[in-house]
């Protein structure tokens, strides 16, 4: 990578970017790693959670009232068009059972190709150093976390 | 002389950081006025789907193909895309060029009442399943299964308890099997603090918002930081591709089913059952030494999401004789995407893979 030029107050900015990643990932692993942090994390939880059923609860009585269908109401009917779609998966599946060439579960839009492959020589044997760590730099955001986890 | 050289650097050195600052501006705006670029657009065809389960397979690529069928085992709590970016930097596309026959098992948002779903679910009946449908398109009677991260669990579950099945080889990737080396994730699971219970019990399945936060946890500084390296790169077109890319992804998180979910925390996080050996499914023990197909195992060497410490045992404790693990530089993602994978583990996957695919 070229180097950052002092006139670019963008260089400063990713060596800040760089460096907050580094120190601020390791600054926090110590409390977030902490029975208080857990402690208190779960309190948050466990009140949002008691929250949401309050919610729920009231919510309900308000649709009953004003005679409209609930979330268990749709969940309910959602248990019945899942069941209905069980019995069509069944008999799909029978169907394709007795169809030549597995039926529709075989179909695709393309033809399939000979399963005629061949691994070519120089992969007959496994990468060397295989289960040894491979040294290198990863490239691109992906090792970035925000975008890819890492 | 020289004072002539360094003013002409200089106004170099000025030119080239005015160019630089404008296109920052300019793709700022593309960037906000732009929907970045399309995912998963590899052409493939829905053979089956069933509420959260769906089966894909794609069109294949080469002019002749190996005789076993692949079959990806994506996580439950991400979308398959991650394997099938874009065009040169998708995993599946690779495969396809090297001639796989390859079909995944991806996952849709469970619904409410999908929450009733367990490990039991996914191992006994919907990966049998879908190895079933693998067998009957292709005409193949062996599978290579390949799964990534708790994908990676659920296809080392069910080769453990179908031994003697249709699996020819089983590749894992960044799989964990002993939960005590999620460490962040075991002290935020304390079951002295976490009452999972009161969590399922009021949302029914796990909130994708909790497992996106608790994902985020594991490296807060990132966000903050990813967000800093991307405006001062706004000008760089293919960083900014990519960065869109597994941004998207990462906040594509699917809820978990309630009862999957509950049975994680408890009998995965809290006991260990599945490196204590004690885990059952459906009434039959999961030993893992039951394992007897070649298996590789890859791991990323800083992975914080699935430490390595959490994914070390699998090696150990299968009964394959022949089984590798392969460690390599990179992150939880990069071990899968992006140019990290494209160097180091496709190519190693393609190598073993390719000759046990005959």
């Amino acid at each position: 990578m070229a180097e950052r030029s002092m006139l670019d107050p963008f260089g400063l900015w990713a060596g800040l970017a760089s460096q907050l990643e580094k120190v601020g990932n390791q600054a926090a692993q110590g409390s977030l790693n902490s029975a208080e942090f857990s402690a208190l994390m779960n309190k948050a939880l466990a009140g949002s959670m008691t929250a949401r059923k309050a919610l729920r609860a009231a919510m309900r009585r308000y649709l009953e009232v004003m005679n409209l269908p609930s979330r268990d109401d749709v969940t309910a009917l959602g248990e019945q068009l899942r069941a209905l779609e069980d019995r069509l998966v069944d008999v799909s599946a029978a169907l394709d059972r007795l169809a030549p060439n597995g039926g529709a579960g075989g179909r695709t839009a393309v033809p399939i190709p000979p399963r005629t492959r061949k691994p070519p020589p120089e992969a007959s044997a496994d990468a060397p150093a295989a289960s040894a760590p491979v040294a290198g730099k990863a490239a691109g955001p992906a090792r970035k976390s925000r975008a890819g986890r890492s | 002389m020289s004072e002539t050289a360094d003013s002409e650097s200089i106004a170099t050195r000025i030119r080239a950081e005015v160019d630089r600052a404008l296109q920052r501006n300019i793709k700022g705006l593309e960037y906000l006025g732009s929907s970045g670029p399309r995912l998963g657009a590899t052409p493939r065809d829905l053979l089956h789907q069933r509420g959260t389960y769906a089966l894909y397979r794609y069109r294949p690529l080469a002019e002749e193909i190996y005789r076993v069928p692949l079959l990806l085992v994506m996580a439950v709590t991400n979308r398959g895309y991650i394997l099938d970016l874009v065009p040169g930097q998708s995993l599946v596309e690779f495969l396809l060029r090297q001639g796989y026959d390859v079909f995944m098992v991806d996952w849709n948002p469970p619904r409410p009442d999908e929450k009733t779903l367990r490990l039991e679910d996914y191992v006994l009946e919907f990966i049998p399943d879908a190895v079933r449908r693998v067998q009957q398109a292709s005409g193949e009677q062996e599978v290579n299964l390949v799964g990534y991260c708790m994908g990676g669990v659920l296809s080392t579950l069910y080769a453990a308890l179908h031994a003697g099945g249709p699996v020819q080889n089983l590749a894992t990737f960044t799989t964990p099997i002993d939960f005590t080396g999620m460490k962040l994730f075991s002290s935020w699971a304390d079951k002295r603090y976490f009452d999972v219970d009161r969590l399922v019990d009021a949302a029914g399945n796990a909130p994708p918002e909790l497992i996106y936060a608790s994902f985020d946890m594991l490296r807060p500084a990132d966000k903050l930081a990813g967000t800093m390296q991307l405006i001062d790169k706004l000008w760089d077109d293919e960083y900014v591709k990519s960065y869109r890319m597994f941004d998207r992804w990462a906040g594509d998180i699917l809820p978990l089913p309630g009862e999957f979910f509950r049975q994680t925390i408890k009998e995965l996080m809290w006991e260990n059952r599945l490196f204590n050996g004690q885990l059952k499914l459906g009434g039959r023990p999961v030993r893992l030494d039951r394992i007897k197909i070649p298996l590789l195992h890859a791991v990323a060497e800083h992975d914080h999401i699935v430490p390595y410490e959490a994914s070390r045992p699998l090696v150990a404790l299968a009964g394959s004789a022949d089984k590798q693990e392969l460690v390599l530089k990179g992150g939880h993602v990069s071990l899968v995407a992006g140019g990290n994978a494209i160097k180091r583990l496709w190519p190693r996957l393609d190598a073993w893979l390719g000759k046990r695919s005959i």
